[in-house]
């Protein structure tokens, strides 16, 4: 079997290490703050009622958002789905598309507004209206060297690039290994 | 800490997290505590607050705030009840523990039941774990400390572990987990009011110390603690105070006394990187260098002394701290600042207490040894596990055990201490320890309330929120006031909507997040933010009795949705309360966030 050709790679965090520092977001938004995105998040520590690990694009082969884009602001890339954040006219057709909650409608924070006191100019938390949002989604850290800075500041190895071969080896042919193998000491224990 | 930091993760059988935050406030032990569980340690959490950690955990008792000394004596009860208590340790290594014997014996698991809602079964189950384990390490912070009963609740962690035996071994202790990378270091200098690096003051010891090598005499006097400093400031018994590195303003319970006190100085003294809320109502703003522009030593949560390089140049005019000090220091004449360089500085602490720090030498912190006091000479390779020959540091060796009792209200507590001397027929001046609630639910304050930290940000936030990654990158919420569930139900809040929570000493807005994870009837909020800081209700009148500390992390207080426009007339008042400087405001509008940072 050989998956190496084909998918999508993708970040993804393992739940049971993650401790939640969102040391991760921070490195997120500094990536895209020095690669000249806009400047947020593009993961985020989700804390549910039984764990807590940060959640982003999952890169689907036959994405829906890039399905849905009307003018290839998301597109399928050789590997992943690029982001175009300049010609994005924020629509959110993505944001609803995507089965993830991976793609928010963002706007950058206006450097002038103190948003202690005046919150509802803080577009993360309110909308409004005459504003221009743009779809924002992980890219991989695309131009970054070294990669997604969420996995290299990961304090714990809590998050991993996932791509073809390290799908084809430490899940597919892993599990595949294991459940083989139970089968046949089971079958062997059995008949014996 | 007893024990190193490490041995979460190599050698505790059993990690028994109480009051700590440890994912959100001490992400590293988190990590060795995790590792820890994948060898195969077990984990519990008992917390208000169903914590990351706490989701983690294989046991988790929610317990109402402030509901430790009921539990640890539950728990210790069933241990004695069960015959599962160390009894050869007690023998060789103990005194009073038939004090502690009778009273326990009014603390079941069934009343914690009754009390809580928490399974009497869970806690017997707990406290078996617990005493049976080869190794079990209690871990505990601020929600343990920082009660009008604090000092009770650390003594029923060390009745625990003493009657137990889960001490002076690897992967076991009494480990309080820092909150700040020097807290250890700064107790260890001498930064309270009852120590100098020799020793406590009306030692012989220290007074000698003092007298050799500061050439002065000691003064033998406790001093009073920085919880009784504002009323200090009121009576004018205090006129000059100087702050570097901390911002009690939003630090310090009860913010509108604090500032009120520090407005009858006569001179106020702020030395710090940033222009603080402190450094706001200061006379007087000294510049200083930051930790990366200067060298020196930190002395970690382990005990270790680390050696910290400096990393680049300070801004021209920039002096590190000390160098601040023994400036000021010889305007006035005083004798003993001419330190050259922070290596004098370390080798006089390694003079002052030789037994300690003796043998951790510039240049084996600088080899980056990892070396834990005590560590008297230069061959002694450190004490990364304390009380290894189970011997305290009592004159006679024995490690005291401590009765700790439960009432109702603070008032009864002195009568309680004195009945329990009296029926323990004790002998002269061994400490009772006795719980309590510093307050209680009112019909106009319905709610409890606790405060602690988020994750994104450290302290009060004077480092963290000037960094844009942290600010804007990894806290997107901003201040936000938690509430459980029926505080929801009751009031109609929902997550999202503007609320003021509010109590006699104050008030804050800010957005609420209704979370199932909140222990009933209660009230979480941060004191990062100056624009909703929890501390300005925190309550500042009442002191344990052994500490001084205040009750921060126990008040009770009211909340009621509003509207926008009286959450941004709330928002602007405290901002004019926080930030009173002309200098500040002004350049907060001229300079975008943005270039500050960059």
């Amino acid at each position: 079997m050989n998956l190496s050709r084909g998918i999508n790679k993708f970040v993804i965090a393992n739940p049971d290490i993650c401790i939640g520092c969102a040391t991760c977001m921070a490195g997120c938004y500094q990536s895209a703050f020095e690669r000249g995105k806009l400047a947020v998040p593009r993961l985020i520590v989700t804390r549910s009622p039984n764990g807590v690990m940060p959640n982003q694009c999952r890169q689907c082969d036959d994405s829906p958002c890039a399905n849905v884009c009307p003018v290839g602001a998301l597109r399928f890339g050789d590997d992943f789905i690029e982001s175009y954040e300049e010609i994005c006219i924020g629509c959110k057709m993505c944001t609803l598309a995507c089965p993830f909650g991976a793609i928010r409608a963002e706007a950058e924070i206006m450097p002038s507004i103190d948003y202690a006191i005046i919150p509802d100019y803080n577009l993360g938390l309110e909308s409004v209206i005459g504003s221009k949002s743009v779809a924002v989604k992980c890219d991989l850290c695309t131009g970054r060297d070294g990669g997604p800075a969420c996995v290299e500041v990961c304090p714990t190895g809590a998050l991993i690039i996932m791509d073809g071969s390290v799908m084809d080896g430490q899940v597919v042919s892993q599990k595949a290994h294991d459940s083989v193998s139970a089968y046949i000491d089971n079958r062997a224990s059995s008949t014996r | 800490m007893t024990n190193n930091l490490t041995e979460f993760a190599t050698d505790s059988d059993l990690i028994f997290c109480m009051g700590t935050n440890t994912s959100e406030c001490h992400p590293i032990i988190a990590m060795q505590m995790l590792r820890g569980m994948k060898r195969g340690a077990k984990l519990v959490v008992i917390d208000p607050r169903k914590t990351d950690m706490a989701k983690k955990a294989d046991y988790y008792l929610q317990i109402p705030v402030g509901y430790n000394i009921p539990l640890l004596n539950a728990m210790m009860n069933h241990i004695i009840k069960k015959g599962l208590h160390n009894q050869k340790f007690i023998d060789d290594n103990c005194v009073g523990f038939e004090y502690v014997k009778h009273c326990v014996k009014d603390f079941t698991p069934e009343r914690v039941e009754e009390e809580t809602g928490i399974k009497a079964s869970v806690v017997r189950e707990v406290a078996e774990l617990y005493a049976k384990v080869p190794a079990a390490s209690f871990a505990y912070t601020m929600g343990m400390t920082q009660f009008v009963d604090g000092t009770s609740n650390i003594f029923a962690i060390s009745n625990l572990a003493l009657i137990t035996g889960q001490i002076g071994r690897p992967g076991t202790g009494i480990n309080p987990l820092r909150g700040q990378n020097n807290v250890q270091g700064a107790c260890d200098m001498g930064a309270l009011p009852h120590v100098i690096p020799g020793g406590w003051v009306m030692t012989d010891n220290a007074q000698k110390q003092a007298k050799n090598i500061w050439k002065c005499n000691l003064n033998s006097e406790v001093g009073y603690t920085m919880t009784d400093l504002p009323e200090n400031i009121e009576k004018g018994e205090v006129k000059l105070l100087y702050v570097f590195g901390e911002n009690p303003v939003m630090s310090d319970p009860d913010t509108h006394h604090f500032i009120h006190a520090c407005s009858e100085l006569d001179t106020f003294i702020v030395q710090d990187i940033f222009l603080t809320e402190t450094a706001q109502i200061a006379d007087v703003v000294l510049p200083a260098a930051c930790w990366t522009e200067k060298e020196g030593t930190f002395l970690n949560t382990s005990r270790c002394v680390q050696y910290l390089p400096k990393a680049i140049e300070p801004a021209e005019g920039l002096m590190p701290d000390w160098q601040v000090i023994c400036e000021i220091a010889k305007r006035i004449d005083l004798y003993g600042f001419d330190f050259r360089t922070p290596k004098e500085v370390w080798d006089e602490v390694r003079l002052m207490a030789p037994a300690q720090f003796g043998g951790i030498t510039y240049e084996r912190i600088k080899n980056r040894e990892l070396l834990a006091w005590p560590c008297p000479d230069e061959e002694h390779p450190g004490t990364p596990i304390q009380y290894t020959d189970f011997k305290s540091f009592h004159p006679d060796g024995k490690f005291k055990l401590i009765p700790i009792g439960y009432v109702d209200g603070k008032e009864e507590r002195i009568a309680f201490e004195k009945k329990t001397a009296e029926e323990l027929n004790m002998p002269e001046g061994y400490p009772v320890g006795c719980g309590t609630m510093s307050e209680k639910p009112t019909k106009i304050s319905p709610c409890m309330m606790t405060t602690g930290r988020k994750v994104y940000h450290y302290h009060t936030g004077t480092m963290t929120r000037e960094c844009n990654a942290l600010e804007f990158g990894a806290d997107i919420m901003g201040a936000v006031i938690e509430i459980s569930t029926d505080i929801a139900e009751r009031t109609g809040i929902k997550t999202g909507d503007y609320a003021v929570v509010e109590n006699k000493r104050g008030k804050i807005a800010a957005k609420v997040l209704v979370t199932p994870n909140m222990v009933e009837n209660t009230i979480f909020t941060t004191f990062h933010y100056a624009e909703a800081d929890a501390n300005k209700l925190a309550n500042a009148e009442d002191q344990c009795p052994f500490s001084k500390m205040n009750p921060v992390k126990m008040t009770i207080a009211g909340i009621r949705k509003i509207d926008e426009k009286e959450f941004k007339e709330i928002r602007i008042e405290d901002d004019q309360l926080m930030h009173p400087s002309e200098l500040y405001r002004q350049a907060r509008q001229a300079i975008p966030v943005a270039e500050v940072s960059s």
